[in-house]
């Protein structure tokens, strides 16, 4: 197996003593598509953050691409900045990924700190915008846009620089059933570049599609299994009974497909 | 109350649009044409002379030259003034307010309440300061507003002004960003909560602790939108479009003919 991230009995507590996660191990290949779900609070975000190497666990140990990533490590940012550029993490809040003056500066802001030309980034820029349908947007200031305008640009200033592996936290909240498409779209065109894709989401009707595996969370791991064995009983365990219907019928989706 | 937050919310918009903007930048005018690094030079010549003359001419020529430029890099003359008369106020009140009173600028007496007197020399010393901050402030906002801020940071870094200085500029401008943008939609959601025309106290005890929450929800955001700018390469080096460590010859020239002003100015005036 050609593993990409693993955590060790890695867990994380913010300075006001709440306890996010705990006691979390698991294993995320190259190319596996891994839907984290669980309740409000059960710590999807937190642990998407340590896991991209941004927030250091408290307790465990992280080893990304067979490396294992100490505090000392994770304390020196010039070392870590080799790893930045196979990461890539779309936050759940938008404003704070929109810092720019353009929607198209925000897109360019990780293409120049990498170093990239200017043709390069003009290019890969472009065409990021192109694939999420965000081109008529690009000279407007991103805290003009809509919910779903800004989503939409938020995961296009990641996915332009083709990270490794890519964490989407609720990629598609906000957005209609178009944008929708594209996201999943350009998430499983990621993905048949053998690109890892980790999304923490609560929507159900896009798991079947773009997720082979799946993590239930809250605190501590519930549930890790490949799709074809959760049962809606276990989302039901999560969501309650109304998960079941729901879950069953886009299992039903997935299966037509 | 519905003045005030009318009004707030007014400035917060004008602040960010203008701050904010980087259309001018990419146009192809003369002050755009210039390096980063010649521009920075040349307006702190600028400045500095602005700020060392005691000639009240050398200050209108300054405020000429600086209108001319920014007509000739193509920046609309209504935008240009606008940012300048927003800053004047903000530096000038500062320092000059307490000067026009008798107790710190003595002289003949205008007008007098309570004992203090605004004094005619205090007057024309405030006058004579806000002539300065004006002259001051428009080369600072022409450099601004021709520059993109990714070219000011790195022509910073090439005068080895030290990099935590620069860090700070810079993640100071996105505080600002953060701050306006969420003060305007905690003003509006305070707004749609609230009953409307209620009195200047009760919309106090609304008002003041969103200020307060204010500051504490862009404190935490302002932390993620770090890690964000870390997760995409933000740190250790900042890097702009043109790296180029040479200057061209326009640029060097830009330079030479800003310091002959200076010195032809300083000499004749
Ligand atoms: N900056 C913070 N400071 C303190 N506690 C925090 C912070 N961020 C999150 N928490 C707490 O940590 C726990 C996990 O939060 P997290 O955001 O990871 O959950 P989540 O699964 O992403 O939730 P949601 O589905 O609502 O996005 C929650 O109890 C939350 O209150
Ligand atoms: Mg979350």
């Amino acid at each position: 197996m050609n593993e990409i991230v693993m955590a060790d009995n890695i867990s994380y507590t913010y300075p006001n003593g709440t306890v996010a996660i705990e006691d979390i191990s698991l294993t995320i290949c190259r190319g596996e598509s891994v839907a984290i779900v669980g309740p409000n609070g059960g710590g999807k975000s937190t642990l998407l953050l340590v896991l991209s190497l941004l927030l250091p666990p408290d307790k465990g140990s992280i080893t990304f691409m067979n490396e294992r990533i100490d505090r000392k490590k994770f304390e020196n940012e010039a070392y870590m900045r080799k790893f930045r550029k196979r990461i890539g993490i779309v936050f759940q809040e938008p404003d704070v990924q929109l810092f720019s003056s353009t929607v198209y500066d925000d897109i360019a802001f990780a293409p120049i700190h990498f170093g990239w030309n200017e043709e390069k980034i003009k290019d890969k820029v472009n065409n990021v915008m192109k694939e999420l349908g965000i081109e008529h947007i690009a000279e407007r200031h991103p805290y003009e846009l809509s919910g779903g305008e800004k989503r939409l640009a938020t995961i296009a200033s990641v996915m332009v620089y083709s990270p490794d592996i890519i964490f989407l936290d609720e990629p598609t909240s906000n957005l209609d059933y178009e944008s929708k498409e594209l996201v999943i779209k350009a998430i499983n065109s990621m993905k048949e570049k053998r690109k890892t894709v980790v999304v923490a989401t609560h929507d159900m009707e896009i798991i079947p599609e773009i997720a082979e595996r799946m993590i239930v969370l809250n605190r501590r791991i519930i549930k890790d299994d490949s799709m074809d064995n959760i049962s809606p009983e276990d989302m039901g365990a999560v969501w309650g009974k109304k998960a079941i219907k729901f879950f069953e019928f886009f299992m039903e989706q997935r299966h037509k497909n | 109350m519905k003045f005030i937050s009318k009004t707030l919310a007014e400035i917060t918009s004008f602040i960010s649009a203008s701050i904010y903007t980087e259309k001018y930048a990419s146009l192809n005018g003369l002050m755009q044409k210039i390096d980063a690094r010649a521009k920075l030079v040349i307006v702190l010549a600028f400045i500095f002379l602005a700020v060392y003359t005691s000639s009240i001419w050398v200050l209108a020529f300054l405020f000429t030259i600086a209108i001319i430029l920014s007509i000739s890099s193509r920046i609309s003359i209504r935008h240009y003034m606008s940012r300048v008369l927003l800053f004047i106020p903000l530096f000038t009140s500062i320092v000059a307010i307490p000067s026009i009173f008798s107790f710190i600028t003595p002289g003949e007496g205008i007008i007098s309440f309570f004992g203090v007197s605004i004094t005619y020399e205090g007057v024309r010393a405030a006058l004579f300061l806000i002539a300065r901050v004006t002259a001051a402030v428009s080369f600072s906002i022409l450099l601004i507003t021709t520059t993109r801020w990714n070219e000011l940071m790195n022509a910073m870094l090439f005068f080895k002004i030290p990099k935590i200085f620069v860090m700070i500029a810079e993640m100071s401008y996105r505080y600002i960003f953060l701050l306006l943008y969420s003060f305007q939609n905690m003003m509006l959601s305070a707004k749609s909560r609230a009953v409307s025309g209620i009195g200047a106290t009760k919309a106090w005890k609304i008002y003041a602790p969103i200020m307060g929450a204010m500051f504490i929800k862009t404190h935490e955001m302002h932390e993620k939108v770090y890690l964000s700018m870390l997760s995409r390469g933000y740190g250790v080096e900042i890097k702009g479009n043109s790296r180029k460590m040479r200057i061209d010859i326009g640029s060097t020239a830009a330079i030479a003919a800003a310091f002959l002003t200076v010195i032809a100015v300083y000499m004749i005036l």
